[in-house]
């Protein structure tokens, strides 16, 4: 217990003897966190919006709710013969509920009324060609027990490739931004190890082991990294609720299967803060060991 | 208590600090490591401090090879070894009664012991008045006691003083070494690594004389000079 007590008072100690570069530490955390968290936060949302028009699949046939088997078997081997199609996906009514509980998991009560057997069965298509795409769409869509047939729009492909790009950018930057936040705290470690040299050499030479020299060392970094990774956690928080106002707007058009849900945010915000409090410690172990080498 | 077998270390590049140095000091000795500038007694207490390691032969301490001993272990082999420097190594934002509770602190050992252990070593060093002074407040000779209440107040099998009255004045010299004497009749080995041919002509205990790493004398009442 007292050396809980010394390990708490030492850290905050030298937490405020190094306010400057503590502060700095934290907010390149923060910063790096953010634009991480970020990205990965408009990514699930581009997911969920794109998620059907991946892996080359360009349409998606909808079969009538309640189709015989006999009649979804007639379209799979119409599908299977069809020279135009490279490939297709059978999707079927328990697939099709499981999609329909990840999309709608922010609405329980909808989730809730709806059974397996409401929906309907459906074939995700990837012709030959892009091109081919729209005839394909034209035959299937007159054929009995077909209900429609969705294509991927224009926009949608091209904002598919734009947030490939987007991501790479944001993602190597936060990568870049992250190093600095880790020599940032290598640095302030290494400056709090110098200003208490005296101190640590005493306790070397009357035999404290080498823990105890480093753990309140360890906890100034991780306690950096939590409080750089908390930031940065409200921030990604907050661009959510952003993300949900923008998209609510345009519920009725292309973007209406584009959304962000609690879950998406707080997955993300738990990454960043592991990822926060490691770069704290790594830095401290990084910033330690010249000094407490032998 | 401790013995040097064949040891040698050199240093990088040709630096040769010790030369197949063989040694053994027993239990409650008192010795004097005396000899010029360069002769190898810095590196004498290093190896027993493990801050550097034998290049050939081997340093044991109780018996125990401590060439071989993992680096965690080391903190160990320290608690049982106190020791004292020229410099006193103080720290200078703490109190004289902190300064010397530090040691018992960052070893773990619980309040109630540091709270017997501290008055009971400054009362011995002569300092319960001023524990509550800072080192600078404080004559060399008082702080010197203070490094030495630090290194002791462990009880340690082993004491080892580096020059310890390199910056004392001749009086304080004298009350520094019956200190270090009351400390060798407690059972405590000392060993003393000193250029002041005064103490050890008066104190007559055993010399180890070295120069340019090699074990040039060793006698059991002797004096600094070599031939005397």
């Amino acid at each position: 217990m007292s050396r809980l007590a010394y390990f708490v008072r030492e850290t905050l100690i030298s937490l405020r003897r190094n306010l400057l570069m503590t502060i700095a530490g934290i907010i390149t955390v923060a910063i790096s966190l953010f634009l991480f968290g970020g990205i990965l936060l408009v990514s699930a949302t581009v997911d969920h919006g794109t998620q059907q028009w991946k892996h080359g699949i360009e349409l998606e046939i909808f079969m009538k709710v309640g189709a015989t088997h006999t009649e979804v078997q007639t379209i799979e081997n119409a599908l299977k013969t069809d020279p135009q199609v490279k490939s297709y996906k059978y999707l079927s009514q328990l697939d099709a509920y499981n999609i329909f509980k990840k999309d709608f998991s922010d609405q329980p009560a909808l989730v809730e009324s709806t059974k397996p057997s409401d929906l309907p069965e459906s074939f995700r298509v990837a012709p030959t060609k892009a091109e081919l795409t729209q005839p394909l769409a034209d035959a299937y869509q007159h054929r009995p027990s077909v209900d429609t047939v969705i294509t991927a729009a224009k926009q949608i492909k091209s904002l598919l490739t734009a947030t490939r790009w987007i991501r790479l950018v944001f993602i190597s930057m936060a990568t870049v931004l992250l190093a600095s936040s880790l020599f940032l705290i290598v640095n302030t470690i290494r400056l709090a190890t110098f200003a208490r040299r005296r101190e640590i050499e005493v306790m070397k030479l009357v035999g404290a082991s080498n823990w105890f020299v480093r753990v309140p060392f360890m906890a100034e970094g991780l306690v950096q990294g939590a409080i750089g990774a908390g930031f940065a956690f409200g921030l990604v928080w907050i661009l959510k609720i952003v993300i949900t106002n923008l998209l609510g707007h345009h519920s009725q058009n292309l973007f209406s299967t584009f959304r962000v849900t609690s879950s998406d945010a707080l997955g993300i915000g738990l990454i960043v803060l592991v990822i926060g409090a490691l770069i704290g410690v790594v830095g401290s172990i990084v910033g330690l060991r010249r000094f407490l080498e032998a | 208590m401790i013995r040097f077998e064949d040891v040698t270390k050199a240093y990088k590049g040709d630096v040769v600090a010790l030369r197949e140095l063989s040694l053994e000091i027993l239990k409650g000795e008192f010795v004097f490591l005396v000899g010029p500038s360069g002769s190898g007694k810095s590196t004498f207490l290093k190896l027993l401090l493990r801050d550097e390691v034998a290049t050939e032969g081997k340093v044991l301490v109780a018996g125990r090879d401590i060439g071989r001993l993992g680096s965690w272990k080391v903190p160990q082999l320290r608690r049982n070894i106190g020791c004292v420097f020229q410099d006193f190594k103080l720290l200078t934002n703490k109190t004289v009664y902190e300064n010397v509770a530090f040691a018992l602190e960052v070893i773990g050992r619980p309040k109630h012991i540091v709270r017997t252990q501290v008055p009971q070593i400054l009362d011995l060093v002569g300092l319960t008045k001023k524990a509550d002074n800072f080192p600078t407040e404080l004559s060399g000779g008082e702080q010197q006691r203070v490094s030495i209440a630090r290194a002791f107040v462990n009880r340690p099998l082993i004491l080892l003083a580096d020059e310890p009255t390199g910056n004392l004045d001749p009086a304080t010299t004298v009350g520094i070494m019956r200190l270090l004497d009351r400390i060798n009749r407690t059972g405590t080995t000392v060993v003393m690594a000193t250029h002041d041919q005064r103490i050890v002509d008066a104190m007559r205990r055993r010399v180890v004389e070295l120069d340019h790493g090699s074990l040039v004398r060793d006698q059991v009442r002797g004096v600094y000079g070599v031939g005397s």
